[in-house]
């Protein structure tokens, strides 16, 4: 079942055109990730797709629905945590769960919720004093207070330390566990690898490559780097039957042998010409 | 939600600093500052006295000719005039209060109507009300506290807090949130608006305190009146202000304030005393007051539609 279903969908700004005919769909249950330079227009598509931007043509539903034209009942499936920190300052973690529990109609426990996050120490910290990676989680937070079908994450792990970022990748595999379907953005290659079921590139406003981490990566055509030294000389040889060469350089007295399959980075990089975080 | 909103702004110690503490504190400030202000006489004259008195008086007192009697009375009460003379079935009838300047400027006034001779009229003086105190800078700066409030919670509060919410975001959560009773913008009016109740309430503890006599009538009018006008109109602003909306917000609330006339004696020429001034003062002028709510709208809606379709 597919519950976001985009068609040619086209954002302009001015002189500035930020979407240029996309197409795409997300399935219930998958974590959908999309990868892009800054400026490549994932957020501007994220937005449209919550409704808070409006496009400038094409067709895009979303839960069945027209995002510009979202029923109650539709939001309150949704959920979505922003790029920025929007957040109320100079309420406390408990404050602010309990406002968006209110405002969804929720029936969890904010107890529990904090508990699960880690933020019960911090529970009457008003949340301007909470550190980068605690205001993360609290927002991650806002998501859990009422059930969701779909949620959107932009860029939810940006700037975090190692250790938060796995905190965060650990609370969006629980959810994916729940059968939630996920909506991600994201810089960091090694979280659309951790955390995905299709990986979709952008660049430049146009999606210029989409599918499973593995189909993304055959469909590049990109090959196997086989390194090695023989005869006290450093060589290296693309291939898409690395085994056999490998085996070759073996036969022949090669050492220090090497072997790189191309990876998400690489399809970025051939794709985009710039690397990613 | 609204409390959510105002728990929120409440605990910003800067805004409190700028809803109570500044508007008091440059109250007092302006009012000690110019304390001398309020001790010239304004005696008010009826229309119907001859004009060769008014030329006379006019070279003695700060004097103001008004048709209505009772509007003289009112302003001689409330300490606007310090006394009025009325011409009254042939004899000059001359109200005061026991503040000191208005029985001051009334014992002038019949020593200088004695000398003057009257054409034989009788004076007659009436007492119409003991109101104990003169006008102080305390009385006479209150309107331009007031409006300080009005503009400052109000317009300088409504630019700032949406520019803000735009920057952080908030604006966008706000319009995905699926429960909401009231319109985000009217939840910013109602927060903004109760701020500035808060900030009346401090402003009115201290004027209490240095002895004004508040016409609450009044206030509650022009607090009613001015977040009316001026929150929407701040909102509206901030919508299209964006980054710059410091700059903007104080570009416009200083020489709106200034303009205001709240800081210009009542009597003084060029006076340019608005609605919300004139209020205050207790000359409440509807067709003023109704063009403003128009225009204050206006601006919002605009300030709305841009925003949307920039979005």
């Amino acid at each position: 079942m597919k519950v976001i279903q985009v068609s040619n969908l086209w954002k302009k700004y001015k002189e500035v055109e930020a979407v240029k005919g996309i197409s795409f769909d997300v399935e219930k249950g998958t974590v959908f990730s999309l990868l892009g330079p800054n400026g490549a227009g994932k957020t501007t598509t994220v937005e449209i797709l919550i409704g808070v931007r409006k496009r400038t043509s094409g067709e895009v539903k979303v839960l069945g629905e027209d995002p510009e034209r979202f029923s109650k009942e539709t939001k309150k499936k949704l959920a979505v945590v922003f790029q920025e920190t929007a957040i109320f300052e100079n309420l406390t973690p408990y404050e602010i769960l309990k406002f968006f529990k209110k405002t969804y109609e929720g029936d969890s426990n904010i107890e529990e919720i904090l508990k699960y996050l880690d933020l019960w120490n911090q529970r009457k910290t008003l949340a301007k004093h909470l550190s980068g990676g605690q205001r993360r989680k609290l927002l991650i937070g806002t998501i859990l207070v009422h059930d969701p079908e779909l949620i959107f994450l932009d860029e939810p792990t940006t700037s975090l330390d190692p250790a938060s970022r796995r905190n965060i990748w650990r609370v969006i595999q629980d959810l994916k566990a729940k059968g939630k379907t996920i909506f991600l953005t994201t810089h960091y290659m090694e979280e659309a690898q951790e955390l995905s079921d299709v990986v979709c590139i952008m660049n430049e406003g146009k999606i210029v490559t989409m599918g499973r981490v593995e189909e993304v990566i055959e469909k590049s055509g990109l090959k196997t780097i086989v390194t090695a030294k023989l005869n006290d000389e450093e060589i290296r040889i693309e291939t898409t039957e690395p085994d056999k060469v490998t085996a070759e350089l073996l036969k022949k007295g090669a050492e220090e042998i090497d072997i790189r399959k191309p990876n998400l980075e690489d399809v970025f990089l051939h794709y985009t010409g710039r690397k990613l975080k | 939600m609204i409390t959510f909103f105002l728990d929120n702004y409440l605990r910003n110690k800067s805004m409190l600093f700028w809803i109570i503490v500044f508007p008091s504190l440059f109250y007092f400030t302006f009012s000690t500052i110019f304390y001398k202000l309020g001790e010239d006489f304004k005696p008010e004259l009826e229309a119907d006295i001859p004009k060769i008195f008014f030329n006379v008086l006019k070279d003695h007192f700060d004097i103001v000719q008004i048709r209505d009697e009772n509007k003289i009375i009112q302003d001689v009460k409330n300490g606007t005039a310090d006394c009025g003379i009325v011409l009254k079935s042939g004899e000059f009838v001359v109200y005061y209060t026991s503040r000191t300047t208005s029985s001051i400027a009334k014992d002038m006034l019949e020593s200088f109507f004695s000398a003057f001779g009257f054409g034989g009229k009788e004076i007659k003086v009436e007492i119409i009300e003991a109101k104990g105190k003169r006008l102080s800078s305390y009385e006479y700066y209150f309107p331009a506290g007031v409006l300080m409030v009005i503009l400052g919670v109000g317009f300088f509060g409504g630019i700032y807090t949406e520019a803000w919410f735009k920057e952080i975001g908030l604006d966008k959560l706000f319009k995905i949130l699926p429960q909401r009773k009231l319109p985000i913008d009217l939840m910013m009016f109602l927060s903004h608006f109760f701020a500035m109740l808060i900030s009346l309430f401090a402003l009115v503890t201290v004027s209490t305190i240095m002895g004004v006599n508040v016409n609450y009538k009044n206030l509650t009018f022009s607090a009613l009146f001015g977040a009316i006008i001026f929150i929407p109109f701040g909102i509206g602003i901030g919508k299209v202000s964006g980054k710059h909306s410091e700059l903007v917000a104080n570009l416009l609330y200083f020489p709106m304030l200034f303009l205001s006339g709240a800081f210009f004696g009542v009597s003084f020429k060029y006076n340019p005393a608005t609605t919300i001034v004139k209020i205050l003062r207790g000359k409440m002028e509807f067709s003023q007051i109704a063009l403003w709510v128009v225009i204050s709208f206006a601006i919002y809606i605009a300030g709305s539609a841009w925003y949307a379709k920039a979005e």
